[in-house]
């Protein structure tokens, strides 16, 4: 049997990748500085610290050059992550480990058949016909359409570090085994799945109420336009998907960040409870917010802008009509979205007197140096990228031209302004309350039920009568010749 | 001849402690000790001397075809340096916790080492039955050694199937001895294929349900739950390391010689049988309540692991079954004697009532978590490796579904091990005063060391050799019988 042996893949993507994730670490873990007391030294020094194990990890599963290795340090980047939901809430830790285990765990299975047909799994295409074990197996990471349950569940009830560097770059190195992947049949199937969930995770936004479910279905609607890109398939849809997933890094890591601060001052993610003058109270996180809003919503001047852009670019090179009209319609709604989220978050005062249940002043902004230093890094990064659009298509070796023309500008405000107007019309629906909503989690629940039960017909047999157990024998004996002598 | 001694030795041993008991009762404690200590040494040089170059000896000096003949190959060595282990690892248990007292645990312990070394060593099929059988008694004995009722029950429970799965070996090697008038396994193998393919169906069927009776493997494993977990604390290490993988042995050296060619059929039944355990295994101990319950349950999943390795029949599989048999070994043994030492020390099994262990056991719960890191598969340890290479056996030999089912084993245990260890981290009420943990903590924290060591040694290529050497070894039936025959 061969023995295990390291290879390593230093190309353009990976290098761009890992520099990601080196920046995603460094600020999350100055953010940590702030967001647990110093009392709990303990506590401190480890979501200081693991940012970085995170980043060491997956780094290293950047760099592998064959699916095994990818496999084993994806699994350990979600062990760490899940030691870092682990003190705030066990189930909700136990629930992402198990999804990404089953993840990787498929990855693996794909690995092994791989391997036992051509002798190794390097990095790259698989054959058609292990595209299910690898898709669904970096679909679970990646929050594919229909793998996505598990997302908004533990995005929105992790702890705010932790949900930075989920969103940030946790599934961000599902979509790197997807840009691996990126070959014909699978292309195609990436090309449906992007747009819906693009939509998808838009539709599932606009009706929350908790502002960090909020954000955690706008991934999924971000992650359908990396998706879509990666399906196009060539090289400028490649280069556009790593651009947007480093913008998206970036400005979703800072959106969590800023909302996570504020739920640490309120003690709520509910928006019905947030308001009353909390940008008078937060000011600098406020701006951070806005940045990051805008980013997402492609102003021209943010990184999401230049991204989007390239998309929309690599979309129509391969004349996608419909799936550009699809992913503006996705703007429309993360306009929206965002609208509702600073309105009802920020600013509004409503008829009814609504107090947040412990609005702790000590945790004002201005005490708060690291934190402030954590998010200021992401969203100068955010702006950064938006104002030299040219950098990163550079680094990858592709020169795309000129980001601002008068067409890339016209549709990139155009969804803006659709999406503002359309909040201004339909402000009162959109007021956050307490429905149900409901999704494929609501389904599962349902499922887990049934699955329950697969347990209890096997204890069934375990009756604890000898006469039944020697009747079990017997007729396992009996199976077993009768197959034994068909053959 | 040193082969011989490793019957010989522990079986003097267990024939001179009543004496000693009745002449010089002050010698009894450290004659004990020496006793153990010396028959772990004889069996490990055997095992080293049979690894170098087969090692025979022929009882009696008759022929291979006529007498019996012990024979220590590369597989025999390796399951003799298992059984070394696990066996020193559990007397050392219950030598710290038991002393000298019950000299009768101890002439039932010997009597049972001495047994499973002759059923490693022999090189005769009605030899190999009559080994068995006395251990196969002892075990009974040591299953019922604590006089309460559960024991009691567990004790008759694998009394009767084990006698059951015992009648089914005799009456397969009755059929043998018809068929061909030989016993010897070497002579066995050339003559099987030329008996009738009726006959030879019944002969395969009969060994294997046998065989699945005394391993415990899922649709006929009743007796090893209860057996298991009702023991005292060295014994269920002593039975779910070492005496199950002894019946493994047994399988695996009668499946090769005499069915690899003549009915390939039978690894497809072991196949089969191995991924049914694996599944019924961890559901059923989902359900389980009683930790040392929940570790027998699990005990039946690691063995169907094995046996999809086994099921392979080819080196790539048996290498990495033995693999996940040693590995299997350190956890189990580690784990039983953590999770017996804590059973013992707070009067209760169920893991509802060890809530809060963290706070007052620490380093048992340390080393439990690591031994539990181990048996759920999480990277670097050695419980990931072997799982690792059998995966990728089980599909290089076809089996997709079984990789697919040892992938999902790994998700259901992740949960339920979790679950035990979320007990064990929280809080709950100080427990009654610890009494002796030394050599308990230092057992399973040395087992759980091997576990680490074990994970480097798929990377190191010197060591790796030694387990690939195991199945090409095994394979090549040729060499033993031309070995066996060579007089």
């Amino acid at each position: 049997m061969e023995i295990l042996k390291f290879s390593f893949v230093f190309d353009k993507l990976s290098l761009s990748m890992a520099m990601l994730a080196l920046f995603m670490a460094i600020s999350i873990s100055i953010f940590s500085l702030d967001y647990v007391e110093k009392k709990q030294a303990k506590e401190r020094r480890f979501f200081v610290l693991s940012p970085w194990m995170f980043c060491v990890f997956s780094c290293m599963a950047l760099f592998s050059g064959d699916w095994f290795f990818f496999g084993v340090f994806l699994e350990m980047s979600s062990i760490m992550l899940f030691f870092m939901i682990l003190p705030l809430n066990f189930r909700t830790a136990l629930y992402y480990l198990l999804t990404q285990l089953s993840g990787s765990l498929l990855v693996f299975v794909g690995a092994a058949i791989m391997i036992a047909e051509r002798g190794s799994a390097a990095m790259g295409p698989v054959p058609p016909h292990l595209l299910w074990l690898f898709l669904s197996g970096l679909g679970i990471k990646t929050a594919l359409l229909g793998l996505h349950f598990w997302l908004p569940k533990v995005h929105s009830e992790a702890p705010t570090p932790t949900s930075a560097l989920l969103s940030g770059f946790s599934v961000k190195l599902g979509i790197y085994g997807l840009i691996r992947l990126a070959s014909l049949p699978a292309t195609d199937v990436l090309m449906v799945l992007g747009p819906s969930m693009a939509l998808y995770g838009i539709i599932q936004a606009i009706s929350q109420h908790d502002a960090k479910r909020l954000l955690a279905y706008h991934t999924i609607s971000q992650l359908g336009y990396i998706v879509t890109a990666i399906g196009t398939g060539t090289a400028l849809g490649i280069v556009a998907g790593v651009y947007h997933t480093v913008a998206h890094a970036l400005f979703k890591g800072l959106l969590f960040l800023c909302i996570g601060s504020i739920e640490k001052a309120y003690g709520t993610r509910d928006l019905s409870l947030w308001g009353h003058g909390t940008a008078r109270a937060f000011p600098v996180t406020f701006a951070f917010f806005l940045v990051g809003a805008l980013a997402i919503s492609g102003f021209p001047g943010m990184s999401g802008f230049a991204s989007k852009a390239m998309i929309k670019a690599s979309l129509k090179e391969n004349s996608f009509y419909t799936v550009v009209w699809i992913l503006q319609a996705a703007n429309v709604g993360t306009v929206l979205s965002f609208c509702k989220l600073s309105y009802y978050g920020f600013f509004f005062k409503g008829d009814v007197v609504r107090k947040a249940p412990h609005y702790n002043p000590l945790l004002s902004y201005k005490k708060r140096i690291f934190q402030n230093t954590g998010m200021a890094l992401l969203a100068f990064m955010t702006i950064f990228l938006g104002i030299c659009p040219q950098l990163l298509p550079n680094f990858m070796g592709m020169n795309f031209g000129n980001f601002f023309e008068t067409e890339a500008l016209l549709s990139a405000i155009i969804p803006i302004f659709t999406g503002g107007i359309l909040f201004i019309v339909f402000k009162k629906t959109l007021t956050p309350g307490k429905h149900k909503i409901y999704d494929l989690d609501f389904l599962l629940i349902k499922l887990y039920g049934i699955l329950t039960l697969c347990p209890t017909i096997v204890a069934k047999i375990h009756t604890g009568k000898l006469r039944q157990y020697t009747i079990h024998v017997i007729i396992a004996a009996l199976v077993i010749f009768f197959f034994l002598a068909r053959t | 001849m040193i082969s011989l001694l490793t019957v010989l030795i522990p079986l003097t041993w267990a024939f001179l402690i009543p004496l000693i008991h009745i002449f010089r009762k002050t010698w009894l404690k450290r004659a004990i000790l020496l006793f153990g200590i010396a028959v772990f040494f004889v069996t490990i040089s055997a095992a080293i001397s049979g690894w170098k170059q087969s090692a025979l000896s022929f009882l009696g000096g008759w022929p291979a075809e006529l007498g019996i003949v012990l024979i220590v190959d590369k597989l025999s060595a390796a399951f003799l340096f298992l059984s070394a282990i696990g066996g020193g690892a559990a007397f050392l248990a219950s030598y710290g916790r038991l002393k000298e007292g019950p000299w009768r645990y101890y002439v039932i312990f010997f009597l049972l080492q001495a047994s499973m070394n002759g059923v490693l060593i022999t090189g005769d099929i009605f030899n190999l039955y009559v080994f068995y059988e006395v251990f196969s008694l002892a075990a009974y004995l040591l299953v019922a050694f604590t006089i309460s009722w559960q024991a009691i029950e567990a004790g008759l429970k694998y009394l009767v199937l084990g006698t059951i799965g015992a009648f089914f070996i005799l009456l397969g090697i009755a059929y043998i001895f018809m068929a061909t008038g030989s016993l010897n396994m070497a002579v066995l193998s050339l003559v099987l294929p030329h008996i009738p393919n009726e006959a030879l169906t019944v002969i395969a069927a009969s060994l294997l349900i046998g065989l699945f009776i005394k391993i415990g493997a899922f649709p006929v494993h009743f007796w090893l739950p209860d057996a298991h977990s009702s023991a005292q604390t060295a014994v269920s290490a002593l039975l779910s390391g070492v005496v199950v993988k002894v019946s493994i042995y047994t399988l695996l050296r009668l499946s090769l010689l005499l069915f690899l060619e003549t009915k390939p059929a039978v690894f497809t039944v072991i196949t089969v049988v191995g991924t049914l355990s694996v599944l019924g295994g961890h559901l059923m101990a989902l359900r389980q309540e009683d930790i040392k319950r929940l570790l027998a349950y699990s005990t039946v999943a690691q063995i169907g692991y094995v046996l999809i390795g086994v099921g392979t029949g080819m080196a790539a599989g048996i290498s990495a079954a033995f693999f996940h048999a040693i590995n299997h070994m350190f956890m189990k043994v580690g784990l039983f004697i953590a999770a017996g030492h804590i059973a013992e020390d707070m009067k209760t099994r169920n893991i509802y009532d060890l809530r809060g262990l963290y706070h007052h056991r620490r380093w048992f719960v340390i080393v439990f978590s690591l031994l539990t890191a181990a048996i759920v598969g999480i990277h670097p340890l050695g419980g990931f490796m072997s799982k690792w290479y059998l995966m990728l056996a089980a599909t290089k030999a076809g089996n997709v579904i079984p990789a697919l089912a040892l992938a999902f084993g790994t998700v259901i245990s992740a949960f339920y091990y979790m679950r035990v260890l979320s007990f064990f981290y929280s809080s709950g009420d100080p427990p009654p005063r610890q009494t002796y943990p030394y050599w308990n903590l230092a057992i399973a924290g040395a087992c759980a060391l091997c576990c680490v060591f074990l994970g480097i040694v798929p990377l190191v290529p010197s060591l790796w050799k030694l387990v690939s050497d195991i199945g090409l070894n095994a394979v090549d039936t040729a060499e033993y019988i031309s070995t066996m025959l060579s007089k």
